[in-house]
């Protein structure tokens, strides 16, 4: 299929025209300086990119850009999906824990009562936890067995100085 | 001067011609690309030289800004110097440094396309003859002869309505002269695309500038 031809004459007359347009007088002087300069100083050009202006001109993101550009009914869907996955994402973390949950919960405390064995057998252990330090309970205190204990009193005898004749 | 003076206008040759004498692909070329390859600076300096104004004109034919072709021209020859070991070549250096230009300025333009802000330009054909918005701009600016300055912001009104390999290929041989064999190695096509996409885009172009062309 051949498209009719056109007169493009005239366009093709008023486009030409175009490179009349000149950069600034002088331009072209200095400008192979400049390129040579940027080389001397290690400049990497558009080598030294971020991982944004990398991520933007992988070939599938930009397929799938102007996928979506062209077809609106794409995007759309798109952008519901989206939506949809951060909903999900927002009901899954505000939602309770599942009954299933609890194993978790005996591990831990399975954890902490293997290390209360250890240190009554006196060996050091280490266990590591994400709990929050809680207080210990007043009755393990180290002070705890002189709070209890009772004071009895004791009887002092003290002798009397004997006084010479 | 004119900025682009391709082989083939110089030699009085039509541009839908197959211009291979157009391609400059002068014999020193590959010497200063051994050269320039193995750090010699000022062999790399006259290449820059020898394509600096074409491969700026292409840039900012495609960008229409002065100081964005400025930058993307600097960089396509900078990325060229470090990819120089790359080049393999089996296209002539002009054609290859082309293509990393053409390249850039591409990215670049999707860049700016995406963060440019709507104005009355990026509106479609149809708005602008919208009966109403016809009639508004008629009754605010009376027809009278158009100015140059006037008649080349249409023009490049008109260009960066094209898509940009639409843009690129009217860039190309429309204006710069070159042959379509060596926009199809330019982009990476077939000839059949190249002359299909120089047809449509003269036929946009044409339908944009209506009041300029009778």
């Amino acid at each position: 299929m051949h498209p009719e031809p056109e007169n493009f004459e005239p366009l093709r007359r008023l486009l030409a025209w175009k490179r009349h347009e000149q950069p600034p007088p002088g331009f072209f002087d200095d400008f192979s300086r400049r390129v040579i300069v940027r080389i001397k100083t290690g400049d990497l050009g558009d080598e030294a990119v971020g991982v944004g202006q990398l991520f933007w001109e992988a070939p599938w993101f930009q397929r799938f850009w102007t996928a979506l550009e062209r077809k609106p009914a794409l995007a759309g869907a798109f952008g519901l999906s989206v939506c949809g996955l951060l909903l999900a994402g927002i009901i899954c973390s505000v939602a309770p824990k599942e009954p299933g949950s609890q194993d978790v919960l005996h591990g831990t405390q399975s954890l902490q009562a293997i290390a209360a064995l250890r240190v009554a057998d006196q060996a050091p252990v280490f266990v590591s936890s994400t709990n929050g330090v809680m207080p210990e309970p007043l009755q393990n205190s180290l002070f705890e067995q002189f709070r209890n204990s009772q004071v009895q009193p004791r009887l002092v005898r003290v002798s009397e100085p004997t006084v010479g004749p | 001067m004119i900025m682009t003076e391709p082989a083939s206008r110089k030699a009085g040759k039509q541009p839908d011609e197959p211009a291979a004498a157009s391609a400059p692909m002068p014999a020193d070329d590959m010497d200063q690309v051994k050269r320039a390859r193995k750090g010699d600076l000022a062999a790399y300096d006259a290449l820059v030289r020898r394509y600096q104004e074409r491969i700026y004109a292409t840039i900012y034919h495609m960008t229409a800004n002065h100081e964005d072709a400025n930058d993307l021209a600097q960089e396509a020859f900078i990325k060229a110097f470090h990819a120089l070991k790359s080049f393999k070549g089996g296209s002539s250096f002009y054609t290859w440094v082309y293509r990393i230009a053409v390249n850039k300025t591409i990215n670049f333009l999707k860049q700016r396309k995406h963060k440019a802000q709507l104005s009355l330009n990026d509106l479609d054909l149809n708005a602008e003859h919208d009966p109403d918005l016809v009639a508004l701009i008629s009754e605010k600016t009376p027809r009278r002869e158009i100015s140059l300055a006037e008649l080349q912001e249409k023009l490049n009104a008109a260009m960066q309505k094209l898509s940009e390999p639409h843009r690129l290929v009217v860039t190309l041989h429309d204006v710069q002269g070159l042959s379509h064999e060596e926009i199809a190695k330019i982009m990476d096509c077939n000839i059949g695309t190249v002359r299909s996409r120089l047809f449509y885009a003269r036929q946009q172009l044409q339908a944009y500038l209506s009041d300029y062309l009778k």
